[in-house]
């Protein structure tokens, strides 16, 4: 539906955008994520018209857009302030695509009343939208958006202004609206939790790049690069060096783990480290001398704990085999009412599964 | 109300109550002056007046060349406050919608306020004489917009602030042409600014005298510039009628536009 071939976009001497190829399918729901100032803003931008790539193609449906005015384009936005026509009744905010099409009266009418009951605002069509409040206004430049059956929905971090209980209901009727449509969505955001639940496929940029593009498991169990393991939830990010057959890596302080293959060795990409997840850390009950299978035991002292509620993070000091101090590992003890959770100075051996010990690269910029 | 203002019989809000009454009565004694003495009965002005009556309305009325004058000052004012506003719109406009140029663009904009107005009637006086214009219709109104456009220009940028681009922005995701997005979104959301600027400009052009005395031409006297002339000659309170029809015409303007569009409060409607 929507491919970015190498867009690439230059304010004077900062590159906003740099060389972003991406595809979006027909009914897909694709999220770029990231920090305020890596591009995805823009990105969106050049895809709804308001800005023009500086390099590379834009084309949606099979049509080159480059040159196609944003009120040609046929796509809908939602933005973050709602930008609800203040002169404008509801009713009206939501007939205005409509009007400008030309559509029959009584088409209008009908339509703006069922996008209006999409949404959960039927009979509020004679208010102004200064009457509504946050969320209401922004339901209403959904329907406005909607109504006019375009071809891509765009949302510039739509939930952002509103409160963090109505943030998620909102999040899963936009969720579930776009899928019985089937519409098209790109949906910026910096909220990871918003963009988990609602894509279908995540686009992390950084640095106004793509970091990586995957579904949301994908993103989270096997990121491929530095900023997406610590950028999206809690991540170990062990510094080392892979040895040349790939499947060893070595940290300064002499700690050996199996990591799983996919990486060419490190030199040939910017600087390596070790992902693991906390919660890929297990606890190894006492008296165990060895790892089950062929996952990579650790040894160490708890030097720290912090109750979450459902688990406790503790830090580990890990030690090597000859006993000398080394990194720290955080892991995720999973809390069971009634036992007791380890505590500072006490010696614990864990294990974590080759898999999960996932080489990640700093994509030079 | 009675907790955050404090007690209202306390010596300082009684204090400040007699200052604005004070304030008010500064500014407005003036106009009542005027107005009081438009229904002088004497020959003479004095005040207060001997007697009361129409008798310097009618004569105004009557006054073959203080109608034309007033007619040529109405003409004047509404097609150079139309104008600036047009203009002062597309400054705005640009203005609001520009970033790091906008600051010293607005000062050139303004720049007619800081030059005194004598000295405008003398460079146009020089200039008009140069390109043929002096003393017609076309010369008045390119001065007056001249010096109407700036409070024109500065009414719109202020209301411009109340539109956010992403409201323009929403207009053009959803079909309108830059042109329909200014006419169907960014100008009802600033009408109130645009009749403010609007009423600016006639009031400032309604009221000029000094370009009038350097480019009036026999033919194109303004009002105040007849009312200057006359009361070089004449004391009678005609002067004074004459004012009050002034005022009365300007503030029914701004009553009438008020109702209408509601004055300087951008984006409101109803």
């Amino acid at each position: 539906m929507i491919e970015l071939d190498a867009i690439g976009k230059r304010f004077g001497t900062v590159d906003a955008v740099k060389s972003v190829s991406l595809t979006v399918g027909e009914g897909e729901f694709v999220s770029l994520l990231g920090p305020s100032g890596c591009g995805k803003t823009t990105t969106l931008r050049i895809i709804a018209g308001f800005e023009s790539p500086t390099s590379g193609r834009l084309r949606i449906g099979g049509r080159e857009m480059n040159d196609v005015p944003v009120e040609r384009r046929g796509l809908s936005m939602v933005f973050q302030n709602y930008a609800l026509f203040p002169h404008l009744s509801v009713f009206e905010n939501v007939a205005f695509g409509l009007r400008l099409k030309r559509v029959a009266k009584p088409e209008i009418e009908e339509r703006v009343r069922k996008a209006l009951d999409q949404v959960g605002l039927a009979g509020l069509g004679e208010r102004s939208p200064r009457q509504l409040s946050g969320g209401q206004q922004q339901r209403v430049s959904l329907a406005r958006g909607l109504v006019v059956n375009p071809a891509v929905l765009l949302m510039d971090e739509p939930l952002s202004n509103l409160d963090l209980k109505l943030r998620e209901q909102l999040r899963d009727e936009i969720r579930t609206l776009q899928r019985s449509l089937g519409m098209t969505a790109v949906y910026v955001t910096h909220d990871q939790g918003e963009a988990m639940a609602m894509s279908d496929r995540i686009a992390v940029m950084h640095g106004g790049g793509i970091e990586q593009v995957g579904t949301p498991r994908d993103i989270y169990e096997r990121p491929s690069t530095t900023f997406v393991a610590s950028f999206i939830g809690h991540c170990n990010l062990l510094p080392g060096t892979l040895d040349a057959s790939g499947r060893l890596f070595r940290t300064p302080n002499g700690v050996h783990l199996r990591v799983a293959s996919g990486l060419p060795p490190s030199s040939e990409r910017g600087e390596i480290r070790l992902a693991i997840r906390p919660e890929t850390v297990r606890f190894l009950a006492d008296g165990y001398e060895r790892a089950p299978g062929d996952d990579n035991l650790i040894s160490g002292r708890v030097r720290d704990i912090v109750y979450l509620g459902d688990v406790a993070q503790v830090s580990v000091v890990i030690m090597t085999e000859g006993g000398r101090v080394a990194e720290t590992l955080n892991a995720a003890w999973r809390i069971v009412r009634g036992e007791a959770t380890p505590t500072p100075g006490d010696v614990v051996r864990l294990s974590v599964a080759t898999a999960d010990c996932i080489p990640v690269f700093d994509r030079g910029a | 109300m009675s907790g955050g203002t404090g007690n209202r019989r306390s010596p300082a809000w009684i204090g400040l109550s007699v200052l604005t009454g004070l304030v008010f009565a500064f500014l407005l004694a003036p106009i009542a002056v005027v107005l009081i003495e438009a229904f002088n009965d004497s020959e003479l002005m004095n005040f207060p007046p001997q007697g009361l009556s129409l008798r310097w309305f009618q004569a105004f009325f009557a006054n073959a060349e203080f109608m034309s004058s007033l007619w040529l000052s109405l003409k004047l004012g509404l097609i150079a406050a139309a104008i600036s506003t047009a203009l002062g719109a597309m400054a705005g406009l640009a203005l609001a919608r520009s970033g790091s140029s906008s600051a010293s663009l607005q000062t050139l904009l303004l720049a007619p306020l800081y030059v005194p107005r004598v000295l405008v009637g003398l460079a146009l006086l020089l200039a008009f004489a140069w390109l043929n214009v002096s003393g017609s219709l076309l010369g008045m109104i390119l001065g007056h917009v001249l010096i109407t456009m700036p409070y024109a220009t500065r009414t719109v940028v202020v209301g411009m602030r109340a539109v956010e681009p992403s409201v323009e922005e929403a207009a053009r995701m959803l079909g309108a042409t830059r042109w329909q997005t200014f006419r169907l979104v960014t100008v009802p959301i600033i009408r109130g600014a645009l009749m403010s600027g609007f009423i600016f400009a006639l009031i400032i052009s309604f009221s000029d005298i000094y370009l009038a005395l350097f480019i009036s031409g026999p033919q194109s006297i303004t009002l105040p510039l007849r009312l200057f002339t006359f009361m070089e000659w004449d004391q009678s309170p005609l002067v004074a009628a004459a004012s009050a029809v002034q005022i009365v015409l300007i503030l029914s303007v701004i009553l009438v536009a008020g109702r209408l569009f509601g004055l300087s409060s951008p984006g409101s409607v109803e």
